[in-house]
């Protein structure tokens, strides 16, 4: 029976970090009122965009099922993902994955390349003898673009940085998963590998039935790939919408003066004005009640230091939190 | 004087061979299990068994050695082996629980939760290959000091009295006054053979890096 | 070059190894004139961070200057003596390294720091009080007097980045060469820190070498843009021409594989890898992936050439 609900639902998340020991009450509000929906009908790469301290990362690891929220909820094919067991939870595993932003740190030092491979290979019983096993594995390096001969024998630290960050995606052709949260999957790469990540992360949603997650702070590379975008501050979303309207035509001063801050390769389109910075570190633990770019921001007003601004409807697809559009 | 050093030598070092490898055995398998226990799934079991580790490291373990056994007057081996267990598991056991706890915060820890795995085959999996030359150095440790300590208490006489091991070489040594009066062959070659063990040891853990981080296995 | 403030002839810096060394800058001859901002851009690995130590000799091993000169207001640097040379640095021509905002140490107080700069390159002067000139210093990079009393591990990065940068500031030097000054900010925060440096390079009347594998950021600021490739130098112009008119086939292609909000889709990457420079190719290093090469470009390695005033180009194709 097709199902044709909401892949990944997620309502209201919420997580907040306890600091300090027995003693010490403070805590820090690390993602705050998140929603997301991914359809199980496309596929969609959504780019969640932020700077370091907005909570993406966060977020990567609460849907992966690595954290707990604090309150809120994550739905699996309509099922919360804390109480799924046995086989939904098999399946939840199997459908989502991830790619990390250090492919070095993601492998076990002390294993040869194949160990990532045979791993969900065993696990999730993709293969029924060792031979099958080896096929499905080299067949998924060939898709990176890697040979199976130079790989699969070697250990980590003799392979470089975009040979194991392709490692990584051949698992995910392995895998074949329904959705991929990418946390920042090219940032340690050098400029000039990046765009071949990027292909085969398109090649996956394009020929593969996948959507992804794409989590960074680097819009341009997100834009080449993605159409869906989510603007984080300090946990709470600012704006989000289709890519090209919310670039081109931002509604949040922090997404304006961000946006407008993103180098362009091209000396006539240089920044107009200057951005001011901040003075003195800004203590983040104050509970702030209004919005969190109140002190940050050129056009604040009285009601933005008291009230939340909800995430209100622009357009098709284009949804602010700001109480200019209230 | 007539003793067969040679003779002694044999049989002292087996039985403190012995001695130390049961010692360090057992407080090796605790010292391992509580750290992986507490380390791994953390939560309020971990926080128990540190406490109770830190208690046994803060005991001065020399001290209630030798309460013990001028208590107890004669010393078995099974017992001396379990006494220098007791108190030789704690301060490894902390590193190794530290080990385990930066370990658990590795990229492919979370890899291999994706992968499907759970747990105990993640401890087995990944975290315990990543500890072999660490464990390797730890046991060498463990076993070296179960050693010294022994030989320790039965130089001054509180060991089994009626068995041969090094440290009664040793403290047969000393209660002939054999260093003042010159006589090295007494005490020399004890000390050598525990020298030479240590090393051992410490040469058969330098061999286990080599297994255990493939870096030192291949000129990459 | 007469107008030039900081020169270099031909400069080469090498890493010694097992084998045979590794040509990392091989013959690069550049200016930097007064009152300008420079942009040195290259893929990492091309030697743009080891130009810009060696051009103040502060290179360690395994790395050594090979040869060629460095001439600073035509005195050359390489000749100099150390304790001159020392002057020079700092007061006159002011470095601030990769990762500058990683090395602050963390157990002192930024004040501290600064003063300890200050001091160890311009003598100490027991009368004055610094604490009002660090300060100014402080202010003039937008950052409060409280973060003097900081110390460095209570400060973001951008904050530390621009504590360094009044560091380099503090003796008021006529060059200042930054190596990748904005890679792991933020990126409101790298723009706040870049133009920043623009303004304090304007007020002080100084010069900047801004030294980056990023473009794009260059593109923002500077005035003449540097392309250096495996070792060598291939191109520099006026930045707006170099982007009108790449002359340089290598240029084309960083200019194409870079990715832009301005354009959609997945750039274009060079096909190919950078060479290894222990033993690069004969010719020009580029042919291998250059989509023009010809004949000549197996065999002859080409020239830095000004082929129009302010235009210089290393390749067969535009001699």
């Amino acid at each position: 029976m097709q199902f044709l609900g909401n892949l990944l639902e997620v309502n209201n998340l919420t997580k907040i970090f306890p600091l300090g020991g027995l003693i010490s009450k403070k805590s820090v509000t690390a993602v705050e009122d998140f929603d997301l929906a991914i359809p199980e009908d496309r596929q969609v790469i959504i780019t969640l965009a932020g700077e370091s301290g907005s909570g993406k990362s966060t977020i990567a690891n609460l849907l992966l099922g690595f954290i707990k929220p604090t309150s809120g909820k994550i739905l699996y094919r309509d099922k919360n993902l804390l109480k799924l067991k046995g086989m939904e939870w098999k399946k939840y595993r199997r459908e989502v994955q991830a790619v990390f932003q250090d492919p070095y740190e993601s492998l076990n030092p002390f294993y040869k390349m194949s160990h990532v491979l045979m791993g969900p290979i065993r696990k999730f019983k993709l293969a029924h003898s060792e031979g099958e096993a080896h096929k499905l594995a080299s067949e998924a390096l060939l898709e990176v673009d890697l040979n199976p001969e130079e790989v699969l024998d070697k250990y980590p630290h003799q392979l470089s940085g975009g040979e194991r960050q392709r490692v990584m995606l051949a698992r995910v052709f392995l895998t074949r998963p329904k959705i991929l949260v990418a946390d920042e999957p090219v940032s340690m790469l050098d400029v000039s590998l990046r765009a071949d990540i990027l292909k085969i992360l398109q090649n996956l949603e394009e020929k593969h039935d996948m959507s992804c997650l794409y989590i960074t702070h680097d819009l341009s590379n997100a834009f080449c790939i993605s159409k869906e975008i989510i603007i984080l501050y300090l946990g709470s979303v600012m704006e989000q919408g289709n890519f090209e309207t919310v670039i081109k035509n931002s509604k949040h001063p922090y997404v304006k003066m961000l946006v407008s801050s993103i180098p362009i390769p091209n000396p006539r389109s240089r920044w107009k004005g200057k951005v001011k910075l901040q003075e003195v570190e800004t203590a983040r633990l104050e509970t702030i009640v209004g919005c969190k770019f109140c002190n940050r921001c050129p056009e604040a007003m009285p009601i933005c230091n008291e009230k939340r601004p909800p995430l209100l409807d622009l357009k098709e697809n284009h949804k602010v939190a700001c109480h200019l559009y209230a | 004087m007539g003793r067969d050093l040679l003779t002694q030598l044999l049989f002292g070092t087996t039985l403190s061979i012995r001695i130390g490898f049961m010692a360090g055995i057992v407080a090796f398998t605790i010292a391992v299990l509580v750290a992986l226990i507490g380390g791994y799934y953390g939560g309020t079991l971990d926080s128990v068994l540190n406490v109770v580790t830190e208690v046994f490291i803060t005991i001065p373990s020399l001290a209630i050695l030798i309460l013990v056994a001028a208590l107890v007057g004669r010393v078995d081996i099974p017992m001396m082996s379990l006494i220098l267990a007791v108190f030789g598991w704690a301060w490894p056991c902390k590193v190794m629980r530290a080990q385990i706890l930066s370990l658990k915060e590795r990229g492919f820890i979370r890899l291999a939760k994706l992968s499907g795995y759970h747990g105990t085959e993640i401890v087995i999996r990944e975290i315990m290959p990543n500890m072999l030359p660490f464990l390797g150095a730890y046991f060498a440790v463990v076993v070296s000091a179960a050693m010294i300590a022994e030989a320790g208490l039965e130089l001054i006489g509180l060991g089994p009295q009626y068995t041969i091991t090094l440290g009664i070489m040793l403290n047969w040594a000393m209660v002939h006054a054999a260093f003042t009066r010159g006589l090295t062959n007494w005490w020399i070659p004890p000390v050598f053979v525990l020298i030479w063990i240590f090393l051992s040891l410490f040469i058969i853990s330098m061999g286990l890096d080599e297994v255990g981080n493939p870096r030192l296995k291949v000129k990459g | 070059m007469e107008s030039a403030l900081l020169q270099a002839q031909n400069l080469k810096v090498y890493y010694r190894t097992q084998s045979d060394p590794v040509r990392a800058v091989d013959g690069v001859s550049f200016a930097v004139k007064a009152k300008e901002i420079v942009g040195l851009a290259g893929e990492s690995g091309c030697g743009k961070s080891t130009l810009a130590v060696g051009l103040l000799k502060l290179v360690s091993p395994p790395a050594y200057i090979e040869g060629g000169k460095v001439l600073y207001r035509g005195k050359d640097l390489f000749t100099m003596n150390n304790e001159e040379l020392r002057k020079i640095r700092w007061k006159h021509i002011a470095l601030l390294p990769q990762s500058a905002m990683n090395a602050l140490n963390p157990v002192m107080k930024v004040h501290d720091q600064i003063k300890d700069a200050m001091e160890a390159h311009d003598g100490k002067d027991p009368g004055e009080d610094l604490g009002d000139h660090i300060t100014t210093l402080l202010k003039s990079v937008a950052l409060s007097s409280r973060v003097s009393r900081a110390h460095a591990t209570e400060l973001s990065g951008g904050m530390r980045q621009r504590a360094i940068i009044s560091m380099a500031m503090a003796l008021k030097p006529e060059l200042i060469i930054a190596d990748e000054p904005t890679s792991a900010l933020d990126v409101v925060v790298q723009r706040g820190v870049l133009e920043l440096l623009v303004d304090l390079k304007d007020k002080s009347g100084s010069s900047l070498l801004l030294v980056s594998h990023d473009i794009a950021i260059l593109s923002e600021v500077v005035d003449r843009l540097a392309i250096m490739y495996a070792g060598k130098m291939v191109e520099i112009q006026d930045v707006y021409d170099i982007f009108d008119d790449p002359l340089h086939p290598y240029t084309r292609g960083l200019i194409a594989s870079v990715p832009s909000l301005e354009k959609g889709g997945i750039p274009r990457s060079i096909p190919g890898l950078p060479p290894d420079l222990k033993r690069p190719p004969p010719g020009c290093r580029f042919h291998p992936r250059c989509p023009n090469a010809s004949a000549i470009c197996t065999k002859e390695d080409p020239i830095l050439k000004e082929i129009e005033p302010g235009k210089f180009v290393a390749c067969h194709a535009s001699a």
